[in-house]
This record gives C-alpha cells, sequence and structure tokens, in this order.
C-alpha cells in the first residue's frame, strides 16, 4: 500500500489527454437505493439499484486552438464519448476506469486577477469498466 | 519552465525601453536607472497534472535614481505607470504570446523603498510578476 499523488491523474475525453490543463478531477458513483424495509424491522434495509456517476474536470484555460481544453471540449458538449481515468497515472499495473460520458455544462470562469479556468461536468452513462493497464 | 531563461527573457524585454540597463542577475554595484531581476520570490510546482503548468512570482527591481533629484521621481514614476513607453507593465505584458520560456506573464504590482548600495541612497521599486508555463519544458 502506498499514498498518490494527485497531480499524477490522467484523464482521457475523447482520447484527448487533458491532464496538462487540469487542476482538479473527481470520480463519483452513486448506485440508486430501494428502501425495501417492512413491518418487524427496527433499522431500514435498502437494495441496490442502477448505477450512476459523474467526473466533473476543471483546470487552466489554454489558447491552443487545436488541443487545448476548449477546442476540445466545446465540440463534445451534450455528445455521449469515452473517458478514461488514470486515478494513479499512465503505467504498467496502475488502474484504469473507462465509461461513456454525456459531455455536460462547459463553463469558463475570467477573474480580474487571474487566469482564465474552466469546468465541465461529465455525465457517466452505461456500464463503467475497470482495467489494469498492461503498458505505459 | 527553465528559471534562468525565464530570466533573461523578461531582462531582454525590459531592455527595450530607452535608457535603463538591465540585468538578468544579481549585480555588485548598480548605476540608476537600472533593473535587476534577482529571481522568483516563490515557484509553485504542479499546478496542473502531469507536470502541465508551473507558477512563480518573479520579482524585478528598478533602481530609479539618487533620492535628493527630482529627476527620479519621474523616471520611477515612468517604470510604474499602468501604461506608456516605459511602463514596465505594459511593455511587459503586451508581449504576451510572444514569450518562448513560459507562456504568459502579469505585473500583480509593485512596491517602493529606499535602497542603499554603495553608501549612496537610490528610489527604489520592486515589481511583482506572475508567472506561468509549461511545468515540463
Amino acid at each position: 500500500m502506498a499514498k498518490s499523488h494527485g497531480k499524477d491523474t490522467v484523464v482521457l475525453l475523447n482520447s484527448n489527454d487533458l491532464s496538462q490543463w487540469l487542476n482538479d478531477s473527481s470520480w463519483t458513483r452513486t448506485p440508486d437505493s430501494h428502501d425495501v424495509t417492512t413491518y418487524g424491522n427496527d433499522n431500514h434495509v435498502f437494495d441496490g439499484g442502477l448505477g450512476n456517476g459523474t467526473t466533473p474536470l476543471a483546470g487552466i484555460y489554454d489558447t491552443s486552438t487545436t488541443s487545448g481544453p476548449a477546442a476540445v471540449i466545446q465540440p463534445l458538449v451534450g455528445t455521449v464519448v469515452p473517458l478514461v481515468y488514470r486515478p494513479e497515472g499512465t503505467g504498467a499495473g496502475k488502474p484504469e476506469r473507462s465509461v461513456n460520458v454525456l459531455v455536460g455544462e462547459y463553463q469558463e470562469t475570467h477573474p480580474v486577477a487571474d487566469y482564465v479556468m474552466w469546468t465541465v461536468n461529465l455525465q457517466h452513462s452505461g456500464d463503467v469498466t475497470l482495467s489494469t493497464q498492461t503498458s505505459s | 519552465v527553465n528559471l534562468a531563461e525565464v530570466m533573461t527573457e523578461v531582462a531582454q524585454r525590459l531592455d527595450t525601453i530607452p535608457g535603463l540597463r538591465v540585468s538578468d542577475h544579481w549585480v555588485s554595484d548598480v548605476v540608476p536607472p537600472h533593473a535587476v531581476i534577482p529571481g522568483p520570490e516563490d515557484y509553485d510546482y504542479d499546478a496542473t497534472y502531469g507536470r502541465g503548468v508551473d507558477r512563480m512570482t518573479l520579482l524585478v527591481i528598478v533602481f530609479a535614481g539618487r533620492m535628493a533629484e527630482k529627476a527620479t521621481r519621474g523616471v520611477l514614476g515612468g517604470y510604474a505607470d499602468g501604461s506608456g513607453d516605459a511602463s514596465f507593465k505594459q511593455v511587459l505584458e503586451t508581449n504576451n504570446g510572444s514569450w518562448s520560456a513560459f507562456d504568459s506573464l502579469r505585473v500583480t504590482g509593485v512596491e517602493f523603498g529606499v535602497a542603499t548600495v554603495a553608501n549612496q541612497d537610490y528610489w527604489a521599486a520592486t515589481f511583482r510578476l506572475d508567472v506561468v508555463g509549461e511545468g515540463a519544458t
């Protein structure tokens, strides 16, 4: 067991590596739950339901008109594309999560005293594949 | 980001201001008006994943002239002005998009004070530059 630093995280959206422009992201899985409590129970009883999840991304804007986050993400808003999430970075033996995502709200913020930043919300769609990378 | 290259490139840009001497390193003596780039006040790695972005606060100290000379006020004022041919802010920020050692910078502020060099009091100012560039280069 060992700790893993967030700076090593790798995120590919529709095969575009956005990592170098990202400063925050999260991987959240939130399954539905069904309350199946019946008379005679002293505590709630639940069954699991459909899986669900999101992966919001946040980062620094780049002026590139071809590979920067704005150039890559904006055309994808409203579409379903593959997401690859490598929580420990790229390398043989490291975990990888793959899922299709609906590219949701893309937002830029332009503070007067700082650099332009952006966020995008990714809604998981369909099954998640958990795997181990075989090569870097 | 290569620190030495950043300091050199900023110095080269400031050197376009007529009459201003510029050194991209500490010097043992100054001949005002003289801008010296001593290096960064702080240097933050990993502003993004994968060594994408590093960020630093680079300092530029300018020795404008003798405290007792009225002309010094005009010299230092020109450097500190928000715009103008001698304005550090204008001269540096108008080069954004053309830097090679880093991506961009912003002159965020300036502090004034008296600097004594070789028993001579000079009116000086320290400019703070917010510099960002690729971490892996």
